[in-house]
């Protein structure tokens, strides 16, 4: 099963959709992502969603209203059972269901893709988005992302050091260690790396 | 193309966005040409990160230095996340990680040529970081802007986590060259053996290059692979030339009027033959790929029996 991650840089920025991972099950799929996504010494917090529970929407709104799900719409998922799909993603039905959103509100160049805004109560995840945009106002939404908050699972937060906190050790994976910087002590050195190391687009060469 | 009126306001619009600068997002309406193009160009990209970890890998036990071994580690399981990286772009566009692995491991799917090349011995190392490494992110670096958000996004991780490959490998190579006559021996020896393979990483001339056009115009390569390959000349021939190092070609030399360094003529035919699998080391990493798929299969199997029994 396919996964999206969600990473966060830092505890007051949001989780921000960084790629997905291949994994059985959504314990390993955290496994695979600390991995694949945190090798660099700025991840906190880590979140995994089945690529099923999510609902998309893409640039054309006609797309999103008959295709439903719009991520990776074609060719594959049409191959596969679109009412299986459906009645997943609407099994909420009857009474609402928190939704958890995330959005794409920028196109500059970036490392990140949606970053989460917050929940919203709705029936169906189309209603979901419908939700979301009023109560997340923003000049422009370019993309918007629901799952039932309940698909969402997370590294606990007393692992998180265990989990992240090596990465910062491993000083030589960053570039300021080599060069001008290898005749510097240690310290400074470390200093230098946890400053150039927080995930922005990186100079351009 | 069959429903003109219905294709090409679509086009206009999407061609619009891209001018706009605008990131086509998954899900969006794309050309199908667009669509394939990025399939083949991201899925060659994923599969050369994967067999790239080859070359490298088998020196992790070779290290001469507990460092240089950490190093070599961090750099060999990079490549192996930048993989996994394009491997996800690439999905987000309808092909499946399993068709793309299929390919590789049937020795169906391309890569680049750099890696059919042999590792001889522990100076390669540091020259593949800094030539070879050099050379991909100057490449990724275009690639970062990328008009398909996921590659775009992929490039931008990449390229922050690629610049230390490239300096360790660097310092190592400097260290060489300023080392005792055997270990700057060893160094020239490296670059004689790496330097023509690296010009040939960006690609043919622009002239020979059938799909530059189009990949222009969608905003896929903002840049020429010619233009590419100029800047990563400009950048390294000086460094090469301040440490000692002699470069392999004749012909090298600056022209003062353009301000930029000219190299002969590169052996295309050489590079012909590499692609369709006549290289020295084709077969081997193929073998080595299929080898260490089948080798992690209990892995797979375990997981899938772990998790189905929960
Ligand atoms: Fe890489
Ligand atoms: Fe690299």
């Amino acid at each position: 099963m396919r996964y999206e991650i969600f990473k966060q840089d830092a505890p007051n920025q949001p989780h921000s959709n960084v790629g997905s991972v291949h994994a059985p099950d959504a314990e390993m799929a955290l496994m695979h992502a600390r991995d694949v996504y945190g090798r660099r010494p700025n991840a906190v917090s880590m979140w995994v969603v089945p690529e099923s529970e999510i609902y998309a929407t893409s640039h054309e709104p006609e797309a999103m209203s008959h295709e439903g799900r719009t991520k990776n719409q074609e060719p594959r998922t049409k191959s596969q059972e679109p009412e299986a799909h459906g009645s997943k993603l609407t099994a909420h039905g009857s009474s609402p269901t928190s939704y958890a959103v995330f959005r794409k509100t920028s196109q500059r160049r970036s490392m990140t893709y949606v970053a989460y805004a917050g929940t919203v109560e709705a029936n169906t995840p189309k209603d979901a988005v419908t939700a979301a945009m009023h109560k997340f106002p923003s000049p422009a939404t370019f993309v918007w992302w629901v799952c039932p908050e309940a698909a969402i699972s997370k590294t606990e937060a007393e692992a998180a050091p265990s989990w992240f906190e090596p990465a910062k050790d491993k000083v030589y994976r960053q570039q300021a260690y080599y060069g001008d910087a290898t005749r510097k002590n240690r310290r400074q050195r470390t200093k230098l790396v946890n400053k150039l190391s927080s995930d922005e687009t990186p100079d351009e060469a | 193309m069959t429903q003109a009126t219905d294709i090409t306001p679509k086009l206009a619009e999407f061609e619009a966005r891209i001018g706009r600068g605008e990131k086509i997002e998954p899900g969006d309406w794309m050309p199908d040409d667009y669509r394939k193009q990025l399939i083949r160009m991201i899925s060659q990209h994923a599969h050369s990160e994967i067999v790239g970890m080859l070359p490298e890998g088998n020196y992790i036990t070779r290290a001469p230095s507990l460092r240089r071994k950490m190093v070599l580690i961090a750099k060999v399981q990079d490549e192996g996340g930048h993989g996994q990286y394009l491997y996800h772009a690439a999905e987000t566009l309808g092909i499946s990680r399993d068709e793309m692995e299929q390919a590789l491991l049937a020795g169906k799917a391309k890569y680049s040529s750099i890696f059919n090349y042999p590792t001889l011995n522990w100076a390669d190392i540091g020259m593949i970081g800094w030539l070879v490494d050099g050379a991909a992110i100057k490449n990724q670096t275009m690639l970062a802007h990328c008009s398909y958000g996921p590659y775009s996004r992929a490039m931008v991780r990449i390229c922050a986590e690629e610049t230390f490959h490239q300096r360790q490998g660097k310092e190592m190579i400097v260290k060489y060259a300023q080392g005792t006559p055997n270990q700057r021996q060893m160094a020239q020896d490296a670059l004689n053996r790496w330097w023509w393979p690296v010009l040939m990483m960006f690609g043919p001339h622009d002239s020979d290059s059938p799909n530059s056009e189009v990949l222009r115009r969608w905003g896929v390569k903002t840049q020429s692979n010619d233009t590419v390959r100029q800047l990563f000349l400009d950048e390294v021939v000086p460094e090469l030339m301040a440490i000692g190092l002699q470069i392999p070609d004749p012909q090298l030399h600056f022209d003062a009027e353009n301000k930029h360094w000219k190299h002969g003529p590169i052996d295309w035919a050489h590079f012909w033959q590499v692609v369709k699998g006549n290289g020295p080391m084709n077969k081997e990493r193929l073998a080595a790929r299929n080898q260490a798929h089948d080798n992690g299969a209990w892995v797979r199997d375990a997981v899938t029996a772990y998790a189905s029994r929960k």
